[in-house]
């Protein structure tokens, strides 16, 4: 029984359908909700503008959310008054760039590694006349890790992401389809988008994002100001229900159990062949061939590493990035909560020493 | 000397996927004198429509997966110069919150005063509203009807299996019901289903 008494011990949660809303989906299947004096309903979403929205709103306590969206929601909603912050983050990386099986059979990349592929994109951009339509590629939400990264690998294969080529935005759960009708030639998504992609014979991945940039934070847990203020407990208590769910997850040997509770139909509905790859650290790169391995395609926090730690320096680094997309206020760091990170683990810590003595 | 509506001259696309509730929506605007431009569901590639229409301001029900594309039509805007969040035009979580309740959501041209704009999103709100209520009415009723087909299917299978009269039937549901602390529903629903596992 804990000691912390939750102001609203009810919540209601919101996540999108990706392989990376497992810390909640651990948290609620595991218990631990309750292990803190938590009650707690789990809500799917198809948009993170809806999820983002429906926080504010109050319709929902918390949120699994875009670690960017936080910082940059002035940009979305210039006049809303109210403020998001987090104090933990749930996950770093998870994400893939898949490019369409027509695509990638006429690059004929060197190596099919990213910079192999992004070399091989690049030229075949170069050999193209003007008057051809620019490929389109997309993401999932204009200030997200998976702009700022799919930005980043066509920089970094020389082709310049404003002019060479045409970026959108879509929904998750749409980008297999589009793919499919072959309205975009590429994109980046969280995972398992990018296997479905694979298992379906339409795409090739040309590089899971944590090849590039290694620990970039991915979900953040996200309330509004108001509610942590007026439920600074509750909230407390839910960081530390999901920061053991990440914990939980960080043990490579708990994640086939995982992918069984991820596949249900209540949660995100999908085959566990599908979930199961980059789950356990591999990497299907073309339906035609064995999957490799790749280690931190999906990092959880944990009380002994730094992933989870929402620091200022990491918000700055978000934000630097960010502004390539559109300007954006960078003063926004400080709803990064370092402290509420440290206060979910000294209350951890304190716990477990209180139960064992 | 007749004066023009405010609303005149103030174009909208709606994105609905309700058809429905999207013809009552439209048929409020065109009455109190908004320009429509189009109505769509959100299958209909509304990247393209919205550069095709430049609407004044975007409907869009609020749990459709396209919010997304329209507000990043807001942020990064080298292709559309239009729509921002429409919040911004009001402030304050108290409206999202109303919107985020009614299921709808707006976004507006930049430049576009609040004041010309906010009486398409209040009945665009109060629309949504009253489909709801409807809906929910609808599923009420629907729920009472399919309640009492299975308590006479349940009677039917009783009288037929025990040889007693309809009104015995209704007794031992209900004596069932009350015994069980459980509603006459449930009970009749178990009945079916034992009574059809018997047969086979």
């Amino acid at each position: 029984m804990s000691s912390l008494q939750a102001e609203k011990p009810n919540l209601k949660l919101l996540y999108l359908r990706l392989t990376d809303s497992a810390p909640l989906i651990i948290a609620r299947e595991l218990g631990l909700f309750e292990r803190y004096g938590l009650k707690v309903e789990l809500q799917r979403e198809t948009s993170w503008a809806t999820l983002r929205d429906k926080l504010i709103g109050g319709a929902a306590d918390a949120a699994a959310m875009l670690a960017p969206m936080p910082l940059t929601l002035k940009q979305t909603l210039p006049n809303c008054e109210e403020e998001l912050l987090s104090g933990l983050i749930l996950s770093c990386n998870g994400n893939g760039i898949t490019l369409s099986k027509t695509l990638y059979d006429r690059l004929q990349p060197a190596t099919d590694d990213a910079a192999g592929t992004g070399a091989a994109l690049s030229a075949f951009i170069r050999a193209r006349a003007e008057s051809e339509t620019p490929l389109t590629f997309a993401s999932v939400y204009p200030f997200s890790s998976h702009t700022l990264q799919l930005r980043h690998w066509l920089s970094s294969a020389g082709i310049n992401p404003d002019t060479d080529v045409r970026l959108l935005v879509l929904p998750p759960e749409q980008m297999v389809d589009h793919l499919r009708r072959g309205d975009i030639d590429g994109f980046c998504v969280g995972e398992p988008w990018n296997t479905i992609a694979v298992q379906e014979g339409i795409g090739v991945i040309a590089t899971p994002n944590n090849a590039m940039m290694p620990a970039m934070p991915e979900k953040v847990l996200a309330v509004t100001r108001s509610w942590h203020q007026t439920n600074p407990a509750t909230h407390l208590a839910l960081r530390a229900a999901l920061l053991e769910a990440c914990g939980w997850l960080s043990d490579r040997s708990q994640r086939r159990d995982a992918v069984g509770i991820l596949a249900r139909p209540e949660y995100l509905d999908l085959p566990e062949e599908t979930i199961a790859l980059s789950l356990n650290d591999q990497l299907l790169r073309r339906q035609d061939r064995v999957p490799t391995e790749n280690t931190g395609w999906h990092l959880f926090a944990h009380p002994q590493s730094d992933h989870g730690r929402p620091t200022d320096k990491k918000a700055r680094e978000l934000l630097i990035l960010c502004n390539d997309i559109a300007p954006v206020d960078t003063d926004t760091t400080q709803l990064f909560q370092a402290d509420l990170y440290q206060q979910t683990l000294d209350f951890i810590r304190h716990r477990h020493i209180r139960v064992a003595t | 000397m007749t004066t023009t509506p405010v609303s005149a001259s103030v174009s909208i696309l709606l994105v609905d996927d309700q058809t429905e509730r999207a013809a009552m929506v439209a048929a409020q605007l065109t009455a109190a004198g908004y320009n429509l431009l189009a109505q769509l569901s959100s299958a209909e590639g509304l990247l393209f429509q919205v550069e095709k229409h430049r609407p004044d301001i975007v409907l869009i029900d609020i749990e459709s997966p396209d919010r997304d594309i329209l507000e990043s039509l807001s942020v990064i805007n080298q292709h559309n110069p239009t729509p921002v969040a429409m919040f911004s035009a009001r402030g304050g979580a108290e409206f999202i919150t109303s919107a985020v309740e009614a299921g709808v959501s707006a976004y507006m041209a930049e430049g576009l005063s609040a004041e010309r704009v906010a009486p398409a999103i209040e009945i665009a709100m109060a629309q949504f509203r009253s489909y709801q209520q409807l809906r929910q009415s609808l599923q009420r009723t629907q729920q009472q009807l399919d309640e009492r087909k299975i308590i006479e299917r349940a009677k039917g299978l009783l009288m037929a299996r025990k040889n007693i009269s309809e009104q015995a039937a209704h007794q031992t549901l209900r004596t069932l019901a009350m015994n069980s602390n459980s509603t006459m529903r449930n009970v009749a629903e178990q009945i079916v289903a034992h009574l059809q596992a018997s047969i086979r």
